[in-house]
């Protein structure tokens, strides 16, 4: 047995004993890879768990061995799939050329110039997001590359003599083929796919980066490794192991691919007689000798360029970073870019942009508790019926060009606003200002300084829907131009994708803005922003979403960290047309889950636990409110075995009206609703339920959601976009809640009725904090929490950098500089 | 005989072309989900199913497919791709905004592959089976074998957090802000091409026409140089290709922890907020500048290949 045979042997029993672990993964774990003990999430590595445990309380051991199950057999089935169909038509594509050839690779030409990741998205979105759809996309976009290959390498041998001398002497081309084609690109071919198999787990894992691979449901490495990076520092086990097990499988796979080439490549060991080998070796000898030294000069060259292109731009660096100078005053702001315009009427994401970067301002603008407070308009009056105000705009306020903000000009930005939504004028039709405020008049009277607004219905909240970013004031003549607003800063210029570069508007109206000049940094990457800020790149950053860089700079005294419990509730419906429909079993639901443990850790902090469907920040009565229905398993227990919800066949899940129970529990991916649905989905188990859990992306997941076909879904919602919970409360009036559960309640229906023409603020706060209790008090739904929101600054460079309650103010003029 | 080769593959080019354009816009029309529903959700509240409805028949979404397909096809020979759903403003300036940070990306990180690849490959062949070897595989192997997303935070950790050689992120787009992605994507290929170059040029090295070049007197450096590299780096040109284009629609991870402005990201977020008319652009143009990619490739591959040089469709 020569060497590279005894490599291969070595390797394959490596390879052998990896898919035994696979094989045998039940025998060697030590837990339940999939039973989840909340109270002990994200454990260190210790005697119990070997590896700790993650941040549902698995066993993280058991996890990662299970885990080669589902990360090895997917790679296998990707390698093998690709080289077989990528072969078989390279080879046949290069044998035979003309036509056949051309449709061949014509084909591959498509597929392999589709983006893999849009065919992935597309195929996620038609089967589900599932390690298969990844499989099949990359399949699809992978398989060409080998026909390239092996077409290539055939067309290397079509024309040796060799093959014309069989050719000329009688055989057959189906031989030709199978006899000469194939041995020549097979060795290659199979190297390649060996070679292949840690890259294309290494494109799994991506896949499932991007959340398009594996879901939570399966146990995978590669999915377990995305998982630990929000904890990569506070918790690096959940990291290194997933990612060490993905490292070694990777290599064995790579070190198998290696020997298999020298075993396979007759050439250098098998195919010469030893005398001519040595002979060869000899001659060999001066060529390596001379080269080595070129390529040794070669890769000084490369490594002395890198190093001096680093070097280069350290000091550039240096000189191009904030100056901290004393006579200029600048600010770098780093945040996520929503939208590549400013311009308020372009889409929603573009009104906030404008507003969250202290561009535009609105007439009235939202306090802390989401109040409407006037800002631009300074008084104003409404009719009895509420359809006819009377908005006095204060005197003196300019744009950042120095036009006055006249009433008409405000109406020219009004009517600009409404026109652009009408495809029919012209407009793009992307805004929809309409669903607040349908079909309103303006007209101004510049000589008093008073817009009159006439709306369609009475509208009692106009001053929180006119403080909507959609109705941002801003200077409609130079609008080809330029986004001019009345912030305390305006724009220089703005590069998509990059940032903006802003300076103080020197015609503010509400005292000078604090920075001369203030660069908005565009940052996709929440571990990204909180290096910037602590690389000292920017010096405030919004919303770090990730545990471990939020718990680190929690500890850290040179940040400050602002913190509101938004206007988001994280909740999920309960439907009442099904095993629902029993309260025992509803009350039951809310007391077996662990509300503050799964805001705390389960989603690390990112929601303010709480009960009621409206923010405790919120100006609603919340202290008022009582909940009925605290976190305590044993009294869950009582109250299902008092109703009669008990497990009469042993088989662990309790049976309602003689079936095992078994709720459909829908969620979608954002904002760690499936996180959520998966805490509970475990904890309702440990009491006796069954769950089964989908998770999948928002559109499949609200289409299910309409087709009833639910027993529980999440759902991630603004409360009070324009400072008034009304819409969002008839979710639960019996006339629309067929899409939120079938939830009624004469009581609550009665209250609603009531809140619609109630314009009294005293009268709809009561109406509003009943109609919050009688959810309640009826557990028609899980409140999850309530998404905060949080602006992080550097303490030595920057003062007053607090976050607004709602999320429509990043940069206000209350942010300075540190003394 | 170029010229008839490069109008044939141009003919090709377009066929692709309109089978892409077919097969993208196929997809996003049977793909389930409601873009007007998304385009909706995207403000927090969605409207009644009239007004919905009505939004879908102005946008021209219940027209048969094959009318909708006409529709923009013949809007995209005009240069007018249509309106993104999300971003509101017209899809070829989003494109366009994007090409040429994402060109430089991908030359750049090709350019410090192969500046990486090429002379450990060559070490690695020339000294086989010695430590050196050895140590330069194991390199290689450590280059293959972990996630792209974890060399590039660590990168990013180090580099620019640790030891402040650059930025962590900056308004200018200039060299600094591309050396740490072009360096994270170059690293994840080396390990690759490392291997292929040192297998090729094994190969290369015991074939008979190097000792029949040695048998004619021809220096050391003459046979490596003129002979043995080009012959063994030819064939890697078509997976140079190949990987160049999937650097220009594929380095969605990388742009995101970089904050990179290339169109990865672009399409990532397009796709999460089901904006049609972007993805379909998007697919699009990366398939025409793939097979321009492609096509230079080729003819290079032609050219430089004596033995390809006799064929051609003559």
């Amino acid at each position: 047995m020569n060497r590279a045979q005894k490599r291969f042997l070595i390797f394959s029993l490596l390879t052998l004993a990896i898919v035994l672990v696979a094989v045998l993964a039940p025998l060697i774990a030590t837990h339940n890879p999939r039973e989840a003990v909340l109270a002990n999430a994200v454990q260190p590595p210790g005697s119990e768990h070997w590896f700790g445990t993650d941040r549902m309380g698995r066993d993280l051991f058991s996890r990662v061995i299970y885990g080669a199950r589902a990360s090895i057999l997917s790679t296998l089935i990707l390698v093998a799939g690709i080289l077989a169909v990528g072969g078989a038509l390279g080879i046949v594509a290069g044998f035979a050329g003309g036509p056949v050839e051309a449709v061949i690779m014509r084909i591959a030409d498509m597929m392999v110039s589709f983006p893999g990741m849009a065919l992935a998205i597309a195929l996620a979105g038609l089967m589900g997001g599932s390690l298969t759809s990844a499989i099949l996309a990359i399949m699809a976009v992978s398989w060409t590359k080998y026909a390239r290959l092996a077409r290539s390498l055939v067309l290397k041998v079509k024309h040796q003599d060799y093959v014309l001398a069989a050719r000329v002497s009688g055989v057959r081309e189906w031989d030709i083929l199978l006899r000469y084609m194939l041995p020549s690109a097979l060795p290659t071919l199979v190297i390649t796919a060996a070679t292949d198999v840690g890259g294309m787990m290494l494109e799994l894992a991506g896949f499932s980066f991007l959340g398009l691979g594996a879901q939570s449901t399966s146990i995978e490495w590669g999915y377990m490794l995305n998982e630990g990076r929000a904890y990569m520092e506070s918790a690096p086990w959940l990291m290194v192991f997933p990612g060490l097990a993905i490292f070694l499988t990777v290599s064995v796979f790579n070190l198998l691919g290696d020997s298999l080439r020298d075993l396979l490549d007759p050439r250098e060991d098998d195919g010469l007689p030893g005398a001519k080998r040595m002979k060869r070796g000899k001659q060999m000898k001066g060529i390596k000798k001379m080269s080595l030294r070129t390529a040794a000069l070669l890769l000084t060259a490369a490594l002395a360029a890198g190093l001096l292109s680093g070097c280069g731009s350290q000091s550039a660096g240096s000189g191009a970073g904030p100056s901290g100078g004393t006579a200029a005053s600048h600010l770098n702001f780093g945040c996520y870019s929503y939208s590549d315009s400013l311009d308020p009427v372009v889409t929603v994401n573009s009104s906030w942009a404008a507003m969250r970067y202290g561009i535009t301002e609105c007439l009235f603008r939202f306090d802390r508790q989401v109040a409407a407070q006037p800002w631009l308009c300074d008084d104003y009056e409404a009719s009895d019926d509420y359809t006819t105000w009377t908005l006095h705009i204060r005197d003196g306020v300019q744009f950042s060009n120095g036009t006055p903000v006249t009433p008409s000009a405000v109406q020219a930005a009004f009517e600009r606003l409404y026109a652009e939504t009408d495809t029919a004028r012209g407009g793009a039709g992307n805004s929809n200002p309409e669903i607040y405020l349908p079909e309103p008049s303006f007209s101004a009277d510049d000589e008093a300084g008073v817009l009159t607004v006439i709306c369609q219905k009475p509208t009692s909240n106009l001053p929180g829907i006119l403080a909507y970013p959609y109705f941002g004031v801003i200077d409609v003549t130079v609008i080809d131009r330029q986004v001019v607003g009345t912030g305390p800063y305006q724009v220089d210029s703005m590069r998509p994708g990059v940032g903006v570069e802003m300076s103080r508007n020197p015609y503010y109206w509400n005292g000078p803005a604090p920075y001369d000049t203030v660069s908005i940094v565009f940052i996709k990457d929440s571990s990204t922003k909180a290096m910037a800020l602590q690389s000292g790149d920017v010096d405030l950053v919004e919303n770090i979403t990730t545990a471990s860089d939020l718990q680190k700079l929690e500890a850290d005294p040179a940040y400050y960290i602002s913190t509101a419990a938004g206007v988001r509730v994280g909740s999920s419906y309960m439907n009442f047309n099904g095993p629902l429909g029993s309260e025992a079993l509803r009350q039951a639901i809310l007391m077996a889950l662990d509300n503050d443990t799964m805001c705390e850790v389960t989603v690390a902090g990112m929601y303010t636990a709480g009960f009621s469907v409206l923010p405790s920040a919120l100006a609603y009565n919340y202290d008022q409110l009582t909940n009925p229905y605290p976190y305590d398993v044993e009294r869950a227990k009582a109250v299902l075995d008092a109703a009669g919800i008990v497990d009469t066949d042993g088989d662990g899940i309790r049976e309602l009206d003689g079936e095992n129970l078994n709720l459909v529990y829908l969620a979608y991916t954002s904002r760690n609703l499936n996180d959520f649905a998966e805490a509970i989905s475990l904890q309702l188990q440990e009491i006796g339920i069954g769950v089964t859990l989908t998770v999948s992306d928002y559109d499949t997941i609200t289409a299910l959601q309409n087709a009833g076909a639910f027993d529980l879904v999440t759902a991630n919602t603004t409360t009070v976009g324009t400072g008034d919970p009304q819409d969002f409360l008839g979710c639960w009036y019996s006339g629309n809640s067929q899409s939120y559960g079938y939830y009624s309640s004469p009581e609550y229906d009665a209250c609603y009725e009531a809140l619609e023409v109630a314009t009294d603020p005293d009268e709809r706060l009561a109406l509003i904090t009943r109609m919050q209790q009688i959810l309640i008090d009826d557990a028609a739904v899980i409140v999850h929490g309530y998404y905060n929101s949080r602006m992080f600054s550097r303490v030595d460079a920057v003062t007053g950098a607090e976050i607004a309650t709602i999320d429509y103010y990043w940069l206000t003029s209350d942010i300075a500089p540190a003394a | 005989m170029t010229k008839k080769r490069v109008l044939y593959r141009l003919l090709h080019i377009l066929l692709v072309v309109i089978g892409v354009s077919f097969l993208s816009f196929l997809l996003m029309y049977a793909a389930p989900g409601d873009p007007v529903r998304a385009m909706y959700a995207v403000s927090g509240s969605i409207p009644p199913e009239e007004v919905l409805e009505q939004t879908r028949e102005e946008m021209g979404l219940n027209d048969p497919f094959l009318v909708q397909y006409v529709r923009w096809a013949a809007g995209c020979l005009r240069g007018d791709f249509g309106t993104s759903y999300s971003q509101g403003l017209a899809v070829s300036g989003l494109l366009l905004e994007r090409v040429w940070p994402t060109v430089q990306l991908a030359l750049l990180s090709l350019v410090m592959m192969v500046a990486l690849a090429v002379p450990i490959g060559m070490f690695s062949a020339l000294r086989q089976n010695t430590r050196l070897d050895y140590l330069l595989r194991g390199i290689t192997f450590v280059g293959i074998s972990m996630p792209n997303f974890w060399v590039g935070l660590l990168l990013l950790y180090v580099v620019a957090m640790k030891l402040h050689l650059l930025p962590v992120v900056s308004t200018q787009m200039n060299f600094q802000r591309l050396i740490l992605p072009a360096l994270t994507l170059a690293l994840a290929m080396a390990g690759k091409y490392a291997r292929q170059v040192r297998a090729a040029l094994l190969e290369e090295l015991r074939q008979d026409y190097v000792a029949g070049a040695r048998a004619r007197g021809l220096s050391e450096g003459c046979i490596l140089w003129r002979h043995v590299l080009p012959n063994a780096v030819l064939p890697l040109l078509t997976i140079l290709g190949l990987s160049l284009g999937s650097l220009l629609g594929g380095t969605a991870v990388v742009e995101v922890i970089f904050s990179y402005p290339a169109l990865g990201s672009l399409a990532i977020d397009a796709i999460t907020s089901m904006d049609y008319p972007l993805i379909q652009g998007y697919v699009l143009w990366i398939a025409l500048i793939y097979m321009a990619v492609n096509l230079a490739v080729d003819l290079a591959y032609h050219r430089l290949d004596p033995r390809l040089r006799k064929e051609g469709p003559a």
